[in-house]
């Protein structure tokens, strides 16, 4: 490359650019070639995602108009599907778990912009603890889930340790609301990493002679984050808050697939957790595929929400 | 021109922390002492369930009923023995290494080409390419779950890797073109124009120019595709539902029932299937804090 560069660009210094155009390349064969090869190079990924992602989601929903009967026979049945859904109270109180599961939302932002500061800092051993702190994100749901299983079973570490307080064991997964604690602990446990991460990045394009300026004046911890940081990654904390609620829309399949199974009854069943048990419990695919793009709009609309927000932070 | 040559010689000029150790150890003990306590609670909460997993782990069941909470008293590699043997846990590692190692060179070559095509070079109808991606990562992948088992079945693949592989593959492909797409772009166009004045095939420039420059970002997004791949559960239980055919994360999940009773066997389990990923992490963890730090667009 250095030879390429003490060839070139002595010779056209200064020269006005129709000039190099015009001559030194035949541009329109070139440029017939770059597009040539941008289409080959764009063709395999146009092709799979056409085949696997856009085609599948047209066939969702095709799928949803019809009644199913094991998956194979297919009758078409327009919006019934989704009027049968709309009042299937299980529906109702399906889609009320995932509103109380969003209680870690919050959670997780406090413990992320909290350890987020801490690091901020760079005592000793911080990068350390940002590993430490992420390690969480990098295990599989499925781990997380049945690890936590088994800390709170009945005869599990927890409830010893209860014990040897002077408490009482308590069946943490056999009742709802306790079942409900678990999977919101579990969630702020290994979700406020990430969160973390995200915080640092923002609060590290913060100018650190504002911290500096506001320590001289004698600005205590909790002024600096109320007056200062808090205000100054606004827009990033929201952008926190929106992807941790699509997270809790979206992703707690394999969390509850192995924590709870979605009980006692439907007391920990989220909406997609629900699908999964619509399309290969019940082999109800018209309804499971009418609920899946219900959940699509959901996350639609919250999406929009994000990029309203981020919009609205960028005022300041 | 002088600017640009002198680079050779320049010594890196940055300023060396720690320099005057001592003094500055004294002068912020009292403020980062107990900024540092408070991390290391943290870090306790974090690391007490990882390492109780893998404490028992390496404890045998009658050690386990002795001393549950202890550091084991020696280490019993038999858990993973009868892993292997009883439960195919070695099988399944394989599979994952196997569909993970492919999805994953598929899903970094198709990407860097089509984002090499997004960044870098001019063609028709690229506005809309990029549109759609964009509305295809608005959709969640429940969509297309019935669609995609319904497909496979009619095609005769399922309990084939390929078609896991290929979900793999087209799943990250959306984020894929993007964030490569976003670090191909800081590559100075200069470079590109003057392969081109030397005559470079515009495979010469991907292969000799933007990949090499890339390859951190292509370092970066592999790691994070590594990770959602390997912990990748619905797509593995419904496409490969055989037990030979088990990806580790959907074997892990299918054997959760089966010992509840025998707590160190379990807990061997779920080490061996989250082992890879905690070394990728330790590994690569200042790739992976610059990929997440990317993935906002600071």
């Amino acid at each position: 490359m250095g030879c390429a560069r003490s060839l070139v660009q002595p010779i056209f210094q200064g020269q006005p650019i129709e000039f190099l155009e015009k001559r030194a390349i035949p541009m329109n064969n070139l440029a017939k070639a770059e597009q040539r090869f941008a289409y080959l190079a764009i063709l395999p990924a146009l092709l799979l995602i056409g085949g696997l992602l856009l085609y599948p989601i047209g066939y969702a929903i095709f799928v949803s108009f019809n009644k199913t009967v094991n998956g194979i026979k297919f009758d078409w049945i327009g919006l019934q599907n989704y009027t049968r859904l709309l009042q299937d109270p299980t529906l109702w109180r399906v889609l009320g778990n995932n509103f109380l599961f969003l209680i870690s939302v919050p959670l997780i932002l406090i413990t992320s912009l909290f350890c987020a500061t801490l690091i901020y800092e760079e005592a000793w051993g911080w990068r350390f603890f940002r590993v430490v702190f992420f390690m969480p994100s990098v295990i599989s749901t499925v781990v997380i889930g049945t690890l936590f299983r088994q800390l709170f079973d009945y005869d599990g570490p927890i409830n010893q340790i209860l014990i040897a307080f002077g408490g009482q064991p308590v069946d943490w997964l056999a009742r709802g609301s306790s079942s409900v604690f678990v999977i919101i602990l579990v969630l702020v446990w290994s979700g406020f990493g990430y969160g973390m991460l995200i915080l640092l990045s923002a609060m590290s394009s913060i100018d650190p002679s504002i911290f500096e300026s506001s320590r001289l004046d004698g600005a205590s911890w909790w002024q600096r984050m109320r007056y200062i940081t808090v205000p100054l990654i606004a827009k990033v904390l929201a952008f926190l808050a929106v992807i941790n609620v699509i997270y809790t829309f979206l992703s707690l399949f394999g969390l509850i697939f192995v924590l709870t199974n979605g009980g006692p009854g439907y007391e920990t069943t989220t909406l997609d957790y629900f699908i999964f048990l619509k399309a290969f419990s019940g082999f109800d695919f018209g309804q499971a595929a009418a609920l899946a793009l219900m959940l699509a709009v959901i996350t639609l609309l919250l999406t929009v929400i994000q990029l309203r927000v981020a919009r609205f932070g960028e005022e300041y | 021109m002088e600017t640009q040559d002198s680079g050779v010689l320049a010594i890196p000029q940055r300023p060396v922390p720690g320099t005057f150790v001592s003094s500055k150890f004294r002068r912020e003990l009292p403020y980062k002492l107990p900024i540092f306590l408070a991390l290391c609670l943290v870090a306790l909460t974090t690391l007490l369930p990882l390492l109780y997993m893998a404490m028992t782990a390496l404890k045998d069941e009658t050690e386990y009923f002795t001393n549950p909470y202890g550091l084991p008293q020696g280490l019993h590699f038999d858990n993973f023995r009868i892993m292997v043997e009883n439960y195919g846990f070695l099988r399944s590692l394989g599979n994952s290494v196997l569909i993970v190692g492919t999805s994953l060179t598929l899903s970094l070559l198709i990407g860097s080409l089509a984002a090499f095509a997004v960044a870098k070079l001019r063609f028709r109808g690229k506005r809309v390419f990029f549109l759609f991606l964009i509305s295809l990562q608005l959709v969640p992948g429940q969509v297309m779950l019935i669609p995609i088992y319904l497909l496979f079945s009619r095609l005769g693949m399922i309990n084939n890797f390929l078609s896991v592989i290929l979900m793999y593959t087209v799943g990250s492909l959306p984020f894929s073109i993007f964030f490569l797409n976003a670090s191909f772009r800081n590559i100075p166009d200069e470079l590109v124009e003057a392969a081109k004045i030397d005559g470079a095939s515009f495979r010469q420039i991907y292969m000799y120019i933007i990949l090499p420059i890339g390859s951190p970002a292509i370092l970066t997004l592999g790691i994070l595709n590594f990770l959602s791949m390997w912990n990748e559960l619905i797509l593995a239980l419904m496409l490969l539902p055989d037990e030979s055919k088990r990806t580790i994360t959907s074997a892990v999940s299918m054997v959760v029932g089966r010992f509840t009773t025998n707590q160190p066997l379990l807990m061997t389990g779920l080490l061996m299937s989250s082992l890879p990923t905690i070394v990728v992490l330790v590994i690569f963890s200042r790739y992976l804090v610059k990929g997440i730090s990317a993935g906002i667009g600071k």
